[in-house]
């Protein structure tokens, strides 16, 4: 959170807005909200988020 | 995989105990001990109940055979004193009424010749069932030859008790010596007249032992007499009286199916063929009882040394049924229906991680009585997942691009000696000992040529990440690669450096002669070397680990633990290790599949023992240095060598910088090293972690250089850190940098990765035009 209003597109220097994205993983496809320069579209997956609900995500996938 | 599946059906999983083998009812001594041991009396009863049918008559007459068939009785031990656990139980059992169920009556009526224990048991069971009964008794009163053994008045009670919500017709003073003095109606019919009673003609000198349980067993004492079941029981057939009351029991069921199915199928006492395992058996004494009964707390201490036999030889053993508390056949189960064809939204597949979880320490089949081969059948899975097309990919990815690597250009390599221009021997160090310690490849190939001038070496990988993999295919070419290139350094001898390769070696590549490093030291002698000579003696302790690949190596065991001797090593054995072979977690590359199931096991294997380790697999040391056990090669103690632990990266670059010293003892000029395509600074913190998680440097320099490239990527104004990501192969890797004012140098702060693609991708490689927002 705290690092989200920090960042900004280098393209299109506009801060960053919770955005749907298509995610596709194995067979399977879905769009979930992520933080994205409302511009050009530029995503950002923090840390937190790809080590944690996605690597779980990733997880669930893998045994489906 | 039907081949391993056929053996699944020896497994001794459902065998019952010795005890319940021995008990005249079957008693499921385990469900009845386990209850005990938690002090649950009432739920003991219900089993006690359950089994016998008239519990308090069922303890009085029983004389105990469970006894002796106890495994803790052997040598100096004592068998579990099940008689009293039963009379405990029934001793402190508060709920002693049976349940009444308002069943539905049947139509079919049954009738019982012979009032007595054996009738009286019968009669209970399929008036519970709800049949229509009538038993005939010649005297006025039931109970038979129990009133000359046991307490009359604890007999009638229990009788009352648990019929007391029957309705059950008793005929008394109906003397029926014929079989035409059985009212017509009747369905099926139970003789149970006692010693030398009437038995219709049918003949009641049976061998027991000749007894099927098939259906229309001539041995069978039963007989379909004018439409009627007939079945023969108790002490008529020369039962003792437990078994006449078992009998009982057990022919109600005979009955109820006959009358079901119009099949007769005499009922035979349940034999067992369970082992158990003999670490279990204690020669703890049995508690001794204060008063005539065991108190409560007795009988809960002296159910307690019950060990419940059951096989559990593969539960003791296997890392993985260990880990996910399932049996084999559950096991067996989940792995057939996750490798079922079709969609996942069909079936579940329940066993993906699991199967790629295995270690292939063959464990299972090794300590299982049968010989099941769980190992061969997650092999067979894994392959045909692959075939499917249903192995997640990221399970193994990053082991198929490291073996990738060592079969390529900047590590692979194949020679002739360099001093003699022949092979009669080649050195293959493996692809793991080559990338962790090249210091000691070069080493030993130094030592070899000292030894056996003949000798050539070939770099590279044996294929098995792919067999792992499940890609058959490209575990056959890898196969294929090595024994053309065998063919042309003039089929050598093959002296192996890693017990993996080695099996692999034989199994699949038989006509390939191999011996493994340390065979050969020890036979040549390693006194000269530095570890060794000047009579090095060493103050520590060490054990020696032996891989699970060795687990038919005696030979080499051998070897290992004479070059220690000479090394000047104390060695203190490891009790499990010295018996059975067990995986330090390395193998079947499970440690992404399921990095939590890696490091359990790498734990459980350094709590085996406090000294430093001795390993003769590069694999177990850097598994137990990952943890900080203190762990070393033999060849680092027979070549003076200290151990060390590198990254991913450096790694690589290790196998690159084997196969130039290799190229330069034949004087060819180096391959180029993999690098880097700008200056990238990293801390050794950063550099530790990302190695971790399985990330390359060049991987994160390519990702920057991507970002760099296109512009795209996240500016943080607080910290002056962009931050982008790049798809390569199958993972996304993000890269969090800094960098120097000129714009040459870049730093990094973070990196890390995900295996779920974000569409974008395509948009950003130019593939596709609507950005999708």
């Amino acid at each position: 959170m705290e690092k989200k209003s920090t960042l900004i597109c280098n393209k299109c220097k506009v801060p960053l807005e919770e955005i749907e994205v298509g995610f596709r993983y194995l067979t399977k496809q879905f769009r979930h909200k992520v933080s994205r320069c409302p511009s050009c579209g530029q995503v950002y997956i923090p840390e937190e988020l790809a080590k944690g609900r996605m690597a779980e995500v990733e997880k669930i996938l893998e045994e489906k | 995989m039907n081949t391993y599946l056929d053996g699944f059906k020896d497994c001794l999983q459902h065998e019952i105990s010795f005890c319940a083998a021995a008990c005249p009812f079957n008693l499921d001594v385990n469900t009845f001990i386990s209850r005990l041991q938690e002090g649950r009396f009432d739920a003991a009863y219900k089993v006690f109940r359950d089994a016998t049918g008239f519990p308090f008559i069922a303890e009085a007459i029983c004389q105990g055979p469970c006894r002796s068939s106890c495994p803790l009785a052997a040598g100096n031990g004592e068998a579990v004193d099940l008689p009293a656990l039963e009379q405990a139980c029934l001793t402190y059992v508060k709920k002693k009424d049976p349940v009444f169920y308002n069943l539905p009556q049947k139509k079919k009526s049954i009738a019982i010749v012979g009032g007595g224990i054996s009738g009286m048991a019968c009669a209970l069971r399929l008036s519970t069932k709800r049949y229509s009964v009538t038993l005939y008794e010649k005297s006025d009163r039931t109970g038979g030859h129990l009133r000359d053994i046991m307490d009359e008045a604890l007999m009638e009670e229990d009788f009352e008790r648990q019929m007391q919500h029957l309705d059950c017709n008793i005929e008394y003073n109906s003397e029926i010596t014929s079989i035409e003095d059985i009212p017509e109606g009747f369905d099926a019919l139970y003789v149970a007249t006692g010693n030398g009673g009437c038995s219709f003609g049918i003949e009641t000198e049976i061998d027991f032992s000749l007894l099927t349980g098939e259906i229309d067993d001539p041995s069978a004492p039963c007989a379909i007499i004018n439409d009627m079941g007939v079945f023969l029981g108790g002490s008529l057939i020369g039962r003792n009286s437990a078994e006449a009351l078992a009998d009982g029991l057990r022919i109600s069921t005979a009955i109820d199916n006959f009358l079901m199915t119009g099949n007769l199928k005499y009922p035979v006492h349940k034999e067992t063929s369970v082992r158990v395992d003999e670490s279990l058996l204690s020669e703890q004494p049995a508690v001794s009882a204060s008063e005539d009964v065991y108190s409560k707390e007795e009988a809960v201490e002296e159910a307690k040394r019950c060990i419940r036999c059951q096989c559990s030889a593969c539960m003791l053993h296997c890392d993985i049924t260990e880990y996910t508390h399932k049996w084999p056949l559950r096991l067996r189960d989940e792995i057939l229906a996750t490798t079922a064809p079709g969609k996942s939204e069909l079936h579940a597949t329940p066993a993906v991680r699991l199967i790629n979880t295995c270690t292939h320490c063959g464990l299972c089949r090794e300590t299982c009585p049968e010989s099941i081969d769980m190992d061969g059948l997650i092999q067979a899975a894994r392959i045909r997942m692959h075939k499917l097309d249903k192995m997640p990919w990221a399970f193994n990815d990053f082991f198929l691009r490291d073996m990738a690597f060592s079969n390529e250009e900047k590590s692979y390599t194949y020679r002739k000696s360099p001093k003699t221009g022949k092979a009669s021997y080649a050195f293959f160090p493996g692809c793991q000992l080559s990338a962790s310690a090249p210091e000691l490849v070069t080493d030993a190939y130094e030592y070899i040529l000292n030894n056996e001038p003949d000798t050539g070496i070939m770099l590279g990988c044996c294929g098995v990440p792919a067999l792992w993999a499940g890609d058959d295919e490209l575990y056959k070419q890898e196969l294929d690669r090595i024994h053309d290139h065998w063919q042309e350094l003039g089929r050598p001898v093959m002296i192996l450096a890693c017990p993996t390769c080695r099996n692999r070696f034989s199994e699949e590549l038989p006509d390939i002669e191999t011996v493994l490093l340390y065979e050969l030291m020890d036979k040549w002698g390693v006194s000269q070397l530095p570890g060794v000579s000047g009579g090095a003696s060493r103050s520590k302790f060490y054990s020696v680990f032996d891989p699970c690949a060795t687990s038919e190596g005696e030979a080499v065991r051998d070897s290992v633990r004479s070059l220690c001797e000479e090394a000047g090593v104390n060695l203190v054995p490891l009790p499990v290790q010295e018996k059975w072979t067990a995986c330090c977690s390395y193998g079947g590359h499970g440690a992404i599949a399921d990095p939590d199931f890696a490091s359990q096991v790498k734990q459980k294997r350094i709590s085996e023992g406090k000294n430093p380790y001795i390993t003769y697999c590069i694999n177990c040391r850097d598994a137990f240095m990952s943890e900080g056990k203190e762990s070393v090669h033999i060849l680092n103690l027979l070549f003076d060598r200290e151990p060390h632990s590198d990254t991913v990266s450096l790694r690589r670059h290790n196998r690159t910088a084997l196969k130039n010293s290799i190229l330069a003892m034949f004087g060819e000029d180096p391959v180029p090293e993999e690098e880097l395509t700008m200056k990238l600074e990293i801390s050794p913190e950063v550099r530790k972690k990302i190695s971790d998680d399985y990330i390359l440097e060049s991987e994160v320099a390519e990702v920057i250089s991507f970002c760099e490239r296109t512009g795209r990527t996240l500016y943080d104004t607080e910290k002056d850190t962009y931050t982008g990501y790049r798809k390569i192969g199958n993972m996304t890797y993000w890269a969090e940098y800094s960098k120097s004012d000129d714009g040459q140098v870049y730093t990094l702060v973070n990196a890390y990765s995900h295996r779920m693609e974000i569409e974008l991708e395509m948009v950003w490689n130019g593939e596709k035009i609507d950005i999708d927002m």
